[in-house]
C-alpha cells in the first residue's frame, strides 16, 4: 500500500514538480494551494501519511496550518515538513513549537527530499 | 502652472506696470506742466516788466528768470511725484523679486531633496540590479542543470537501447540453442513413444519361435519313443526268428533292420532333439544378445537423452542468468533514470524561489510608485522622501535576508539562513 502525501503550495511549478517526483519515488500524492484548502481537504477525510507544506501562501499560510492541522483527530503525530524559502529562525522555531517535523529550505533535490521522507516516515 | 512660473508672472506685470505708469505719469506730467507754463504766462504776463523794473534788470532777463523758476518748479513737482510713485511701483516691484528669491530658494531646496531621493532610488536600482542579476544567474543555473540531467538521461537511455541490442542477440543464439534442445528432445520422444510397441512385437516373435521350438521338442520325444518300442518290437522279432530257426532268418533280418532303423530313428531323435536344444539355446542366446544390443541402444539413448536434458538445462539456466542480468540492469537504469528525472523536477523549485523573488521586488516597486505620487500632493514636497526611500530599501533588504538564496549557500555567511535541511 503506497504512503500518501499531502502537498500545499501555491506556486503551481512547486505542487507540479513535486508531486511527479514523488509519484516516481512511488508515492500517492494530494495537493492543495493554500493552507486553508488544506485543511478542508483534511476535515472531508484525507488522512495523509506526510504533509509538505509551504510557509508564505495567500489566505492561510503555513504556520497557521500546522496550529490548525495539528488540533485535528488523528493529525496529532503525521509528520509535517516546511518546505520553504523562509530562512529567518524566528519562523523556524514558531513551526517548531506547532510541531512541524521538520524545515527544508527551497530548493531541494528529488534524491535528497526522498532521504528526508524515508528518515520520518518509516517503511516509505 | 509652478510657482516659480507664478512670481515670473507677477515680476513681469509688475514691470510691465511701472513701464506703463511711468509712461502716464509722463504724459500727465507734460500736460500739466504746459497747461501750468500757459496760465503762468497768460496771468503773469506783466510780471517780466515788473519784475525787471522791481530788480533793476532788462525785461528779457526778467523773463528768462521767469520761465527758468517755473520749469525748475514744475521739473521740481513732476520729480517729486515720479518719485513717489516711482518708489511705489519699486516697492511691489521688490516685494515681487522677494518672493521669488524665496521660491527659488525653495526651489534650491526642493532640487537638493529630489537630488538626494534620486540618489536613494540609485541605490534602490542597484539592489534590484543585485536580486535581478542573482536571479540571472540562478535561472541559468537551473536551465544548465536541465540541458546536463537531459543529457544524462539521453545518454542512459542510449545505454539501456545498447544493451537490450546485445540482449537480443544473446537470446537469439540461446533461442537456437534450445530449438536445436527441443527438436533432440521430440527426437528422443518419438523414440520412447514407439518403444512399447516395439518391445511387444518383439515379445511375440520370441514367443511364438519359443512355442513352435516347443512343439518340435515334443516331436523328437515322441519319435524317439516310437523308436525305443519299434527297437524293443524289433528285438523282440529278432527274439522270435531265433525261436523259428532256419525259417525265421528272413524276418530275423527284416528285424535286425527294423532294429537298425528305430536305433537310426532315436539317433535321428537324439540328433533333432540336440539340434532344437542348440536352436533353442541359439534363440535364447540370440535374445540375449538381441536384449543387449537394445540395452546398448538404450543406453545411447539415455545418454543422449541426458546430454539433451543438460543442454536443455544449460539453456534454461543461461536464459534465467540473462533475464536476471537484463532485469537488473534494466531496474538499474530505471532508478538512475527516476533519480535524474526527480533531480530534473527539483531544479524546478528554482522557478518559485525566482518568483517570489521578483513578487517582492514588484511589491517594492509599486510602493515606490505611490511614494512618488504622493509627493504631488505633499506639503513638504521632496522633503521627506528620501528618506522614505531608504525605509523603503532597509525593509526590502531586510526582506529578502528573511528568505534563502541558493546562490549564497557556498558564501561566507551562508550559515545565517540556517542549515538547508533541519529535523526538528
Amino acid at each position: 500500500m503506497p504512503k500518501t502525501i499531502l502537498v500545499v503550495d501555491d506556486s503551481v511549478t512547486m505542487v507540479m514538480s513535486l508531486k511527479t517526483s514523488l509519484q516516481i519515488a512511488g508515492f500517492t500524492v494530494e495537493t492543495a494551494h493554500d493552507g486553508q484548502q488544506a485543511l478542508d481537504k483534511l476535515k472531508t477525510g484525507i488522512k495523509p501519511d506526510l504533509i509538505i507544506t509551504d510557509i508564505n501562501m495567500p489566505r492561510m499560510g503555513g504556520i497557521d496550518f500546522i496550529r490548525h492541522a495539528r488540533t485535528l483527530p488523528g493529525m496529532r503525530f503525521t509528520p509535517i515538513l516546511a518546505l520553504t524559502t523562509e530562512s529567518q529562525q524566528a519562523k523556524r522555531d514558531e513551526a517548531k513549537k506547532l510541531g512541524a517535523t521538520g524545515w527544508l529550505l527551497k530548493p531541494v533535490s528529488g534524491a535528497d527530499l526522498v532521504k528526508v521522507i524515508k528518515q520520518v516516515l518509516p517503511g516509505a | 502652472m509652478t510657482v516659480l512660473t507664478e512670481q515670473r508672472r507677477k515680476l513681469a506685470e509688475a514691470s510691465v506696470q511701472q513701464a506703463r505708469s511711468l509712461r502716464r505719469n509722463m504724459a500727465i506730467s507734460t500736460v500739466l506742466g504746459t497747461l501750468l507754463l500757459s496760465l503762468m504766462v497768460y496771468y503773469t504776463h506783466e510780471l517780466p516788466t515788473q519784475l525787471s523794473q522791481w530788480l533793476g534788470i532788462s525785461e528779457a532777463a526778467a523773463l528768462a528768470a521767469l520761465v527758468a523758476i517755473a520749469l525748475l518748479g514744475t521739473n521740481f513737482l513732476a520729480g517729486l511725484v515720479f518719485f513717489r510713485i516711482s518708489y511705489r511701483n519699486a516697492g511691489s516691484l521688490c516685494r515681487t523679486l522677494e518672493e521669488l528669491d524665496r521660491e527659488l530658494v525653495k526651489t534650491e531646496t526642493q532640487l537638493q531633496a529630489s537630488r538626494s531621493a534620486m540618489h536613494a532610488t540609485a541605490d534602490m536600482d542597484q539592489a534590484f540590479q543585485g536580486f535581478l542579476q542573482q536571479n540571472l544567474q540562478e535561472s541559468e543555473t537551473s536551465t544548465l542543470g536541465i540541458i546536463e540531467r537531459t543529457g544524462r538521461l539521453n545518454q542512459a537511455a542510449g545505454k539501456l537501447l545498447e544493451y537490450l541490442q546485445n540482449s537480443s542477440d544473446n537470446a537469439s543464439t540461446m533461442a537456437v540453442d534450445i530449438q536445436q534442445g527441443v527438436e533432440d528432445m521430440n527426437k528422443i520422444a518419438g523414440f520412447v513413444r514407439e518403444l512399447p510397441d516395439k518391445i511387444r512385437q518383439d515379445a511375440e516373435v520370441i514367443h511364438h519361435i519359443l512355442q513352435e521350438v516347443k512343439q518340435l521338442e515334443g516331436l523328437a520325444t515322441s519319435i524317439k519313443e516310437i523308436s525305443q518300442q519299434t527297437n524293443l518290437l524289433a528285438l523282440n522279432a529278432a527274439i522270435e526268428a531265433a525261436r523259428a530257426g532256419e525259417s525265421g532268418r528272413g524276418f530275423a533280418v527284416v528285424a535286425t533292420e527294423v532294429r537298425a532303423l528305430a536305433n537310426r530313428a532315436s539317433t535321428a531323435a537324439d540328433t533333432i532333439e540336440s539340434g532344437l536344444s542348440q536352436a533353442l539355446a541359439a534363440v535364447e542366446s540370440s535374445l540375449v544378445d538381441s536384449n543387449l544390443g537394445d540395452s546398448q541402444h538404450h543406453l545411447e539413448k539415455a545418454t543422449q537423452v541426458v546430454d539433451a536434458f543438460q543442454k536443455l538445462q544449460n539453456s534454461y539456466e543461461e536464459m534465467r542468468q540473462f533475464y536476471k542480468s537484463l532485469f537488473s540492469v534494466v531496474t538499474q537504469h530505471n532508478t538512475e533514470l527516476a533519480e535524474e528525472i526527480s533531480d530534473m523536477l527539483g531544479l524546478m523549485q528554482y522557478q518559485d524561489v525566482e518568483g517570489q523573488r521578483l513578487t517582492r521586488m514588484t511589491d517594492t516597486l509599486a510602493e515606490r510608485c505611490q511614494l512618488y505620487a504622493d509627493v504631488e500632493h505633499s506639503p513638504i514636497g521632496f522633503k521627506g522622501l528620501t528618506e522614505d526611500l531608504q525605509q523603503l530599501l532597509a525593509r526590502y533588504l531586510e526582506d529578502e535576508s528573511r528568505h534563502s538564496h541558493p546562490g549564497n549557500r557556498n558564501k561566507t555567511n551562508a550559515t545565517d539562513a540556517g542549515p538547508n535541511i533541519e529535523l526538528f
